[in-house]
């Protein structure tokens, strides 16, 4: 089709969003676009932020469980249809009770959780912004007040250019967020949350390319995520523990 | 089939929670999904797409038989507990934090949630897609529309 199109259904403005259109007639929409506002405008009423919908759907985000074990193993067969009946029943009624008892998730969960949230920073993110000291002062004497920490000290840790803190919540519970610029602009995050729990010395886990290192001490959930590089993170994490 | 079931699991559970909308229910019902595969893997061909196979099955167990039970106990919209999310920052930024757009998915309507699945997060064509939910392609093309409706309008400053 050569002539200017000037009205599309949204199912097909949806089609072009998704790539799922011929050359052609994405080639109309793109042309129709530019010079149409109207059609402009409907593409902005379509528009959905995806790369954040799909890390909200990560399964590690969820907390998504594995296969269970008794699926793993050999395969039932029809007639053994009893037990394997008995065997779910007993593996779900185990599931629920797991699911229940762990809950809040065990550290993967909201360590996961904050990770797809800090992929999202870029440098631009945080490059310019500066934070009035008293609004830090008020962030830091309410996470002072919350988690019984002095955090004064971690704003000026060698290698980490101080930018923002503010209180989020996860779950209901209050989250900590100190974020941060490395050296070399990488947006860096350092997180505070209630975790229950015993004690336990710094763990690195890599997620959504991002090295994050996460401990425990004295029911203080810590977490220093950023950056590809994980040796890098892990010094920085030491820098960053030495003054909590 | 056994070697491709537990990184299928995963996928197969967060499709389950799409369609029931609490994590008990989707446990139950990905495991239901795995054993019902297991006990047919004679029928699966080798070679073909195990996971379009297992999202097929999946929903067919939800409709056929888990969810007029699920409805019936009041289990069709209850929330999916641990994953809500909640920012105490009046700050923009605390609107696209990852728990809003999660709701705005669970809020939808079960047709275009598990539309959204299976095209947006899990990738696949609109055909393959239409293929799995027994549907025609123009419907998959309507739900998504009505989807990115809602949700754009949740999140007014996003580019495609």
């Amino acid at each position: 089709m050569s002539e200017n199109r000037t009205s599309f259904s949204d199912e097909e403005l949806t089609a072009y969003l998704d790539g799922e259109l011929d050359k052609q007639e994405a080639a109309q929409i793109k042309a129709a676009a530019k010079s149409d506002g109207g059609v402009a405008a409907r593409l902005d009423a379509l528009a959905v932020p995806m790369k954040l919908l799909k890390l909200s759907m990560n399964p590690a985000v969820l907390d998504a469980p594995a296969l269970p074990a008794h699926l793993a193993g050999a395969a039932p067969s029809p007639s053994r249809g009893i037990w394997v009946a008995s065997a779910i029943a007993a593996s779900f009624v185990i599931g629920v009770a797991v699911t229940n008892f762990m809950r809040p998730a065990p550290n993967t969960g909201w360590i996961a959780t904050i990770a797809s949230y800090q992929a999202l920073y870029v440098t631009e993110t945080l490059d310019g912004a500066t934070q009035p000291p008293a609004e830090t002062a008020q962030v830091l004497a309410r996470a002072q007040d919350t988690f019984g920490v002095d955090l004064s000290e971690a704003l000026s840790v060698a290698g980490l250019d101080f930018k923002r803190a503010q209180m989020l919540g996860l779950n209901g519970s209050p989250l900590l967020q100190v974020a941060y610029l490395a050296e070399d602009g990488t947006p860096m995050a350092l997180c505070l949350k209630s975790v229950s729990g015993p004690d336990r010395g710094p763990k690195t886990t890599v997620m959504f390319d991002m090295a994050g290192v996460s401990w425990v001490e004295n029911g203080i959930g810590y977490l220093l995520i950023g950056g590809g590089d994980t040796a890098k993170t892990e010094a920085l994490s030491s820098g960053l523990a030495a003054v909590l | 089939m056994r070697e491709g079931l537990p990184a299928l699991y995963p996928r197969l559970w967060r499709f389950a929670l799409m369609l029931s909308g609490s994590r008990v229910a989707a446990d139950d019902l990905a495991q239901k999904a795995c054993t019902r595969a297991l006990e047919n893997a004679g029928k699966f061909e080798a070679g073909t797409h195990l996971d379009r196979w297992m999202f097929t099955l999946t929903r067919r167990i939800w409709l056929n038989e888990l969810r007029s039970e699920a409805v019936r106990r009041g289990n069709g919209l209850v929330p999916v507990e641990e994953v809500e999310l909640a920012a105490n920052s009046a700050s923009s930024e605390a609107n696209i934090f990852t728990g809003e757009v999660f709701n705005a998915i669970r809020n939808l309507p079960e047709s275009q949630r598990e539309t959204v699945l299976l095209v947006y997060v899990e990738g696949y064509a609109y055909k393959d897609a239409a293929q799995m939910l027994e549907i025609p392609i123009g419907t998959v093309m309507s739900r998504l529309a009505a989807a990115r409706k809602s949700i754009a309008q949740k999140f007014p400053d996003e580019r495609a």
